[in-house]
């Protein structure tokens, strides 16, 4: 385990503890919350580290043995720093500015009602017409992760994006640079927190940032055959803070069920799955409603969109001021790895078909979620799926990378 | 690759995404944005607010002063009310106040509101104005207790 991978552990304990303690009627104070955090997110740091610092690996893996070790070199430093001084500015943005963004009150307001009514129950907020639609009803995991800090004694909410987003850039960075080497890694990082689109949401208060580093983390972890225990629960943690998350859980699990003839990986969803019903059964008890009231009834496909967003995210001029420049390194990387797809590691190919599977369940979905929210056929950049994309990032960014890297150490230069 | 080749590389990189078009306006925007925080670095929340809200705010803050929390406020409805025409957002400020949209009141008058916000013209039919002489640009709360 990295120490990404830890924090993001670390901080979904947090918060499935809290929702469960939460739902079962416990009050949710600051002691508690400050109990939780210490204890949960003490044990998994500790754990994360330990390991991350002792951790060995065959020299048969193929993968480096610690990317984190080292002088570095000029280049790495000089990527470093601009790394640093980029998501430096994301944080100060978060902890300067109050909450601007339209939907990121809903999540900032809800914070501020658990934290000061010390309750989940969605009945107090006396908002006329709460409806499954409302971004009210969501799952918990979000607002309350905006919660801690509030609960912790800080003033805005959303500084926690950065928890979110250095847990997702460390995650991505050890999974690239074990795989190639330190500077690629550092590339990927680059590559992702310079997306605009995606450095502005480390300073909104939006569940965007969050759930990409959950499904990402997920995503890249999910490409290994270690367990399939840890991308679980990371799915499970993604639906935690987006409900939507569930369809791509499940378009993950079988997939890779199908792809590795195993049938016991489709418990990767398990844990998402059981999220989900279990806060539709908390939202049918408190409130009478239920998330699927966001979709609408037609069924039929949307060429238009598929081809809008299609080109949008791997056209030749994608769309460069929301994705950066991720998802034509993805497409570069496919291009040149389409004639030797079979010398490509394994972990690779599945990498590249999960990102491409993850956007075809995304766009069926939101085609799927109701106009009125962000979603339906017509015009991709009126519909909330040009920032679900977001979650396809991490492991666009890693796949193109990495696809490159394989075909230059096939191909050494005298 | 040589250390000092790659760190060649990274600087071509770094220069390419400066120079193009989409992700080099963002980059100017980045360090804009820290330039911006570090002038405004003393200032108070609201002063932040207000200079990312502009008139939204400035009237959400006026309810916030001149208003009872117990009080039913009428916010606008309908295109161009954004961002007062959402609830969720208004509440975020304004609670606990009752907020109510046009569209609940029914033809009885009820729910019976105790203020009116008027922004860009929404809500001045419901002060008797006629539709024609409705001022686009006119923002105001209203109080409807006043004798």
């Amino acid at each position: 385990m990295n120490p990404g991978e830890a924090i993001l552990f670390g901080l979904g304990a947090i918060l499935i503890a809290l929702t469960l303690l939460g739902v079962v009627g416990v009050p949710l104070t600051g002691w508690l919350a400050g109990s939780v955090t210490l204890a949960v997110a003490g044990a998994a740091l500790t754990a994360g580290l330990r390991r991350a610092s002792k951790h060995r690996l065959p020299k048969s893996s193929g993968l480096m043995a610690s990317p984190w070790r080292g002088r570095l070199t000029p280049a790495e430093a000089l990527l470093l720093l601009v790394i640093v001084l980029i998501t430096g500015v994301a944080a100060w943005r978060a902890a300067f500015y109050p909450v601007s963004a339209m939907d990121a009150h809903a999540y900032d307001g809800r914070a501020r009602w658990i934290v000061a009514e010390r309750t989940l129950d969605l009945s107090i907020y006396n908002t006329p017409g709460l409806d499954g639609r409302s971004n009210l009803t969501y799952p918990p995991g979000y607002p309350l992760s905006l919660a801690l800090v509030y609960w912790l004694g800080g003033t805005e909410g959303k500084v926690i994006d950065l928890v979110w987003l250095t847990a997702l850039l460390l995650l991505l960075y050890d999974f690239v640079a074990r795989r190639s080497d330190r500077l690629t890694g550092l590339l990927g990082v680059f590559l992702l927190i310079a997306a605009p689109e995606f450095w502005r949401h480390a300073s909104l208060g939006l569940t965007n940032l969050a759930a990409t580093a959950a499904i990402g983390g997920a995503t890249l972890l999910a490409t290994g055959r270690q367990s399939i225990w840890r991308p679980a629960l990371l799915l499970g943690l993604a639906t935690l803070l987006r409900i939507d998350s569930v369809v791509l859980a499940l378009a993950v699990a079988i997939f890779l069920a199908l792809r590795r003839r195993h049938a016991r990986t489709l418990l990767m969803a398990a844990p998402a799955l059981a999220v989900a019903i279990g806060w539709q059964l908390f939202l049918k008890a408190s409130l009478g409603v239920a998330s699927t009231s966001a979709l609408r009834s037609s069924m039929l496909p949307d060429l238009k969109l598929l081809a809008d967003a299609t080109s949008a995210a791997f056209g030749a001029m994608s769309r460069q001021e929301l994705y950066g420049w991720c998802f034509a390194v993805f497409g570069l990387g496919l291009v040149a790895s389409v004639r030797r797809w079979r010398r490509l590691p394994e972990e690779v190919r599945t990498l590249i078909l999960l990102v491409i599977i993850e956007f075809l369940a995304l766009l069926v979905l939101y085609q799927q979620v109701d106009p009125a929210f962000g979603g339906g056929g017509g015009s991709y950049f009126a519909n909330s799926l040009k920032r679900a994309l977001f979650v396809l990032l991490p492991a666009a960014v890693a796949a193109g990378l990495l696809a490159f890297a394989a075909r230059s150490a096939d191909d050494p230069r005298p | 690759m040589t250390d000092r080749r790659a760190a060649g590389v990274v600087l071509i990189l770094l220069t390419a995404y400066a120079l193009n078009p989409a992700t080099g306006s963002w980059a100017r925007s980045v360090v804009a944005s820290a330039r911006q925080m570090y002038r405004h670095r003393n200032s108070l929340r609201d002063t932040r607010a207000q200079s990312l809200l502009g008139e939204p705010w400035r009237l959400i803050d006026e309810v916030r002063r001149s208003t009872p929390p117990d009080a039913r406020i009428l916010i606008p409805e309908g295109k161009g009310a954004d961002p007062l025409s959402n609830r969720i957002w208004c509440s975020y400020y304004l609670h606990p106040r009752r907020l109510v949209r046009p569209s609940e009141i029914t033809g009885d008058g009820r729910p019976v509101v105790d203020f009116v916000l008027v922004y860009r013209g929404h809500n001045l039919e419901r002060l008797g104005v006629p539709a024609d002489s409705i001022a686009g640009t006119e923002s105001r709360l209203v109080d409807l207790r006043a004798p």
